[in-house]
């Protein structure tokens, strides 16, 4: 019965990497006709250099992986390239072993989507406001906007206007001062200054107000630009680390999964007696401060790149629609 | 099914998101309950040390490599400690090397109650007089005086260490007064050993153990090396200031101290011996070409492919497991240079410690605070805190040594993480005082390397207590230029092709650094090592 269920499956296997090679073949031999002995020669070289290309930006983050799957004592020695030499996940007990994780991630995950929503709107109802000609004062405000990209109070006037606010030891402290991003608004502004006025007027003569015509006609053609700008706005809040270390005092549930990992890859420092005096920390060494940065580097990777399929389709299209201007 | 698959991914997204946006508004925590329950040992200490029932101090801890994060009462001898005092400290750790959280405090004028700095932190006179903080005679006098008397506190240390927690300032209103107190002390100065001189164990023995101590020894071995395993770096140094081990050894100290005053280590005719036999080593290849390019030997090391390499005792421990047994680093008599001798003297680990903690003027609390503090110091806290409960993890022996259990000892050696998190032993040990010396309980290959590394080791505290100006100052901005030239022209120096280039390369450094206004520091260098010689005494005299 075994030896049967293998068969099928090795004839399986045949079947499939026979229909791989017939497309292969036929692909090859269209691209043969078509194309002219300069063309294929370009489209060889293209090949290889992009080839090179993915490989270059790829392979560091394989690497990493690879590596943080590896025995730590075993990594320390080197070489390893592709594959774990030593397989090995005590790096990766040793990080989920911090009891603050589980809510750093939570907290983590409500901040981007929060901090996601709200930038979004706050963002895109400025940019449509900008995208408006007829705005009085439409040059002054931008300016201004523009303005904040190349200067900015400074870190203690910042923290003083912070304090003032309420906002420490508060959740929206990861929310509103960052709901605006003026890069993110031009990027909008440019795209919705190409959509048609037609369209808006025709809204209008049917009653609608600004705010309908936003959100009901405005936005949802947005889709492409509004992707992107979200995808910039989730990344930003899910790598954000250091405002919670200096806006967060004494609720430090409020930790974001960044700022855990970033006290487990400095606290890691001490591991292996790096550290000793005031007598001798002892202890058998089993992972390396090393193998504890590798390991957050995935943990704290793997979300977001889970999210990156999602909004691939729109990301190409929204980067270039919205910084082209017609 | 497919359908069914994307309803299913939805509804647990939702879930996620929806748990996600609840945690926000989930903080509060209620009240520790420390009243009920207690046992014997902690219903004995509260007679004495009771301050309060939950009082809630925040505590800054300035150093970001401190590991222990949980929260304070998760550690059983600290919720412990809690139930003692009835005071729960509430931690927070800095994530850069600049504090920059606490600076922002200070500019918000919202300190935390307890600041635990650096020793050397440049924050630490900004803090005391800029007013920031208390001193501790000043909070004993009018909290404590049916607690702990300033009398008892200062009898419960050697005189010594007064003199090591006392600030030193130019203003009497701050002078000799104690605004913090240190993490640890060593009250013997031969307890002070850190740098060592390390060999491969394996190799070392395959080339005959020689006597590595002499010049003509040390040469000799790294030959041996070289010749017998080509694809081995006979010597490499680390990047970072642990390489001053080799001016060490030939009798070069963190500054020249001549009877004119205090220079540049670089002017000591000493220097000069010990850069020749360095760049002697680099041209004969027994030194890494590639030393000052490789920015972490780590690699190198754990790959056994260093022979000789000179640093603190414990800095090769993640090394020696990743080798294993046998062919592991061992620490070796130190290279004695330009006839030293056993005049030879290696700097000592800081005896002020990691951190001196502060109380903030800021504190809500300060009664709590400095009765804290002092249950802390005291040898019913250090004791607690440090080595547990006596006769479950440690007892202490007849010629009066704190000796850790042998399963203490054993859980430790197993598995420091776990041990620490499920007894919270030696974890908060920001106010560690010797209060006995300790039992050797250590394994046989680093009781040698401690040995070693004391045998030739001194009290450096004179060579680096306020010897680095601001880096707000003129004379900071001068320090800096300084060393940073220094840091960019040794390198060229050791490597240069012949000794007359190597000393035209150090004359030239020298006069490099004298445009920049060395002179200045110089100066400044003279006028506090006068003031450190008179607050901790020389650590050469007779």
């Amino acid at each position: 019965m075994q030896q049967n269920i293998i068969i099928i499956l090795l004839q399986k296997l045949k079947s499939i990497v026979a229909a791989i090679g017939r497309r292969i073949a036929e692909r090859y031999l269209r691209w043969k006709k078509k194309n002219t002995i300069g063309e294929r020669i370009f489209d060889v070289c293209n090949l290889i250099a992009l080839l090179f290309i993915g490989f270059v930006s790829l392979y560091p983050f394989w690497q990493i992986v690879a590596e943080s799957f590896n025995e730590p004592l075993d990594a320390m020695k080197g070489g390893i390239y592709f594959f774990p030499r030593e397989f090995s996940l005590i790096a990766y007990k040793t990080v989920f072993e911090n009891s603050k994780l589980v809510t750093a991630f939570f907290i983590s995950v409500a901040r981007t989507v929060a901090g996601t929503v709200v930038s979004i709107i706050v963002t895109g109802l400025l940019a449509y406001a900008l995208s408006k000609p007829a705005l009085k004062g439409r040059r002054f405000f931008s300016l201004m906007c523009l303005a904040t990209m190349f200067f900015s109070g400074g870190m203690i006037p910042t923290y003083l206007v912070i304090s003032q606010l309420g906002l420490i030891d508060n959740f929206l402290v990861f929310i509103l001062p960052c709901a605006v991003n003026v890069w993110n608004m031009i990027v909008l502004r440019t795209f919705f200054e190409n959509i048609p006025v037609s369209l808006e007027e025709s809204a209008r003569l049917d009653g609608a107000g600004w705010y309908r015509i936003f959100f009901s006609i405005v936005f949802p053609l947005s889709a492409p630009a509004i992707a992107t700008v979200c995808l910039f706005f989730a990344v930003g809040q899910w790598s954000a680390w250091f405002d919670a270390y200096i806006y967060v005092l004494d609720a430090d549930w409020m930790y974001p999964m960044q700022t855990i990992l970033m006290r487990i890859i400095n606290g890691s420092a001490i591991s292996g007696g790096d550290i000793v005096g005031g007598g001798n920390t002892g202890g058998t060494i089993t992972v390396t401060a090393d193998a504890i940065k590798l390991a957050t580097i995935v943990v704290s990777t793997v979300p977001i790149l889970c999210v990156y399929p999602f909004v691939q389709k729109y990301f190409v299209k929204g980067m270039l629609v919205g910084s082209v201007k017609e | 099914m497919k359908h069914f698959g994307k309803k299913a991914a939805a509804l647990g997204m939702s879930v996620l998101l929806g748990t996600a946006m609840l945690v926000p508004f989930a903080g509060c925590k209620d009240d520790i309950d420390l009243d009920s329950d207690l046992s014997p040992f902690v219903q004995e200490q509260r007679e004495k040390w009771y301050i309060g029932q939950n009082k809630k101090l925040s505590w800054y801890i300035g150093i970001n490599w401190w590991s222990y994060t949980e929260d304070w009462v998760s550690y059983p001898v600290l919720k412990e400690v809690s139930q003692i005092t009835g005071v729960i400290p509430k931690t927070s750790i800095a994530q850069d090397n600049d504090n920059t959280a606490l600076k922002l405090r200070m500019a918000n004028n919202n300190l935390p109650d307890l600041i635990s700095v650096g020793v050397d932190s440049e924050l630490l006179e900004e803090l005391i007089e800029g007013d920031y903080v208390y001193s501790y005679g000043e909070l004993i006098e009018k909290y404590c005086k049916d607690y702990v008397s300033m009398d008892e506190f200062k009898s419960w240390c050697d005189d010594s260490y007064w003199n090591y927690t006392a600030w030193q300032s130019d203003k009497s209103e701050y002078d000799g007064k104690i605004y913090g107190l240190n993490s640890f002390y060593y009250p013997d100065v031969s307890d002070l050993g850190q740098l060592t001189f390390n060999v491969k164990e394996d190799v070392y023995k395959a080339i005959g153990s020689p006597d590595m101590s002499t010049e003509e020894g040390f040469v000799a071995a790294l030959r041996k090396v070289k010749e017998a395993y080509p694809d081995m770096y006979p010597l490499s140094i680390p990047e970072s200031w642990y390489y001053w081990i080799f001016e060490e050894a030939f009798g070069v100290l963190p500054y020249y101290v001549t009877d004119g005053g205090v220079q540049m280590r670089i002017k000591d005719p000493k220097f000069e011996k010990a850069l020749l036999f360095l760049r002697q080593l680099y041209e004969e290849k027994l030194l890494d070409p590639d030393v000052f390019i490789k920015a972490d030997k780590t690699t190198d090391l754990a790959a056994g492919k260093i022979f000789c390499y000179p640093v603190t005792y414990w800095g090769l421990d993640t090394v020696n497991a990743s080798l294993g047994d046998g062919k592991g680093f061992v620490c070796v008599e130190p290279l004695r240079g330009n006839d030293v001798g056993d005049n030879v003297r290696f700097q000592g680990t800081s005896r002020r410690g990691w951190t001196t903690t502060l109380i903030s003027k800021k504190c809500a609390d300060p009664e709590a605070a400095i009765k804290f503090v002092l249950y802390m110091f005291s040898k019913d806290g250090n004791m607690l805190v440090c080595y547990g409960h006596e006769n479950e993890h440690y007892t202490i022996t007849e010629d009066n040594k704190v000796k850790r259990t042998d399963d203490v000892v054993k859980q430790r050696a197993e598995n420091l993480t776990k041990f620490e998190k499920e007894t919270g032993i030696f974890t908060q040990r920001l106010f560690n005082y010797p209060y006995y010396d300790e039992a050797e309980t250590q394994d046989e290959r680093t009781q040698n390397n401690v040995e070693m590394s004391c045998k030739y080791c001194y009290d450096s505290t004179v060579f680096s207590y306020h010897m680095s100006p601001s880096s707000t100052t003129r004379l900071g901005g001068i320090s800096a230029k300084v060393w940073a030239k220094y840091n960019t022209l040794w390198p060229q120096m050791v490597t240069a092709k012949t000794e007359e280039d190597a000393k035209r390369a150090l004359s030239n450094a020298i006069g490099e650094m004298n445009a920049l206004g060395l002179a200045d520091l110089e100066r400044y260098w003279t006028e506090q090592y006068a003031k450190n010689i008179a607050q901790f005494g020389d650590p050469f005299a007779e």
